[in-house]
């Protein structure tokens, strides 16, 4: 039942905690590497209303919403996972759910590029695209790195979860000894979560 | 009965999705704006709080948890200060 305790530490918590406290500082860094993002959003909003108005408009919002409901419900399966393992209970199932969850994600994502792609509002390398004003194709550049960025954050999630998801099925993953492994992989989850939830608004609500 | 928690909070992030997509066709401009944002930010609270197990943590791992905000505040006032006071001038 009892965590095996290294050194330095003397005590099962005093050793979570500094576990945790590594993945909160490894998140806050997270965190300001995308509020670079949300800072140029942010100005244009403000020094270009009108053309961050009209290029959200053109937004799939209904996919966006389809998405962020995709990812909230992962969190929750993530969640009640971690939840599971602090009692001792492997819940391989409800992961291997979150991670159909998050592939839901991948490739709605992909069915809403291909859709701006054909709309010529992607702004891709050699893509056939027009827009009306230089504001507005900054929108879409800033809207393809930031959702592909948070892409490529949901994928090392997925691979992240499979990976515990495989140890939980071979019972390789000792619980409840070992369930900070689970939390701090739940931690940079539902991060990546709490992301979306701002790209969203930004990008498909302006009006 | 442990498990209820995190099912509830789902719902309220459920429901404050439907909202924000709601009044964003009610508000526009900076109210909307607002708004959206504060919506976002009660969810992420929510995820914090609950997911994120700042509910039952230590305060100094919460301030570990919590500090990149600050940070990003100060990053966004100040350099948006000169746009969000030109109308004061």
């Amino acid at each position: 039942m009892a965590e095996r305790v290294h050194e330095p530490y003397s005590a099962p918590d005093q050793q979570r905690e500094a576990e945790m406290m590594g993945m909160y500082i490894f998140l806050a860094s997270e965190t300001m590497l995308f509020s670079g993002l949300f800072l140029v959003a942010l100005y244009l909003r403000l020094e270009h209303a009108p053309d961050v108005v009209a290029a959200s408009r053109q937004m799939h919002y209904v996919i966006g919403a389809a998405n962020t409901a995709l990812l909230l419900t992962s969190s929750l399966l993530v969640a009640l996972s971690v939840e599971a393992a602090r009692q001792g209970r492997a819940r391989p199932a409800v992961l291997a759910t979150a991670i159909l969850l998050g592939l839901g994600f991948l490739a709605l994502k992909a069915v809403e590029y291909r859709m701006e792609y054909a709309e010529g509002i992607l702004p891709l390398p050699g893509a056939a695209r027009e827009f009306p004003s230089p504001a507005r194709h900054a929108f879409m550049n800033l809207y393809l790195i930031a959702t592909t960025l948070h892409a490529v954050h949901l994928s090392i999630g997925i691979g992240l979860l499979a990976t515990l998801a495989v140890r939980l099925l071979r019972g390789t993953l000792p619980l409840p000894e070992r369930s900070i492994v689970m939390m701090n992989a739940g931690l940079y989850w539902h991060l990546v979560d709490v992301i979306w939830i701002f790209l969203y608004p930004v990008f498909y609500l302006a009006r | 009965m442990r498990t209820a928690s995190p099912v509830v909070v789902w719902i309220m992030l459920l429901i404050l999705l439907a909202l924000s997509v709601a009044a964003s066709f009610v508000f526009s401009g900076m109210i909307g704006l607002t708004v959206a944002l504060t919506v976002a930010s009660v969810k992420s609270a929510l995820v914090f709080w609950r997911y994120m197990h700042l509910r039952e943590v230590s305060g100094l791992l919460r301030i570990a948890a919590l500090g990149a905000l600050f940070w990003v505040f100060v990053l966004l006032a100040f350099v948006t200060a000169d746009y969000l006071t030109r109308g004061l001038a």
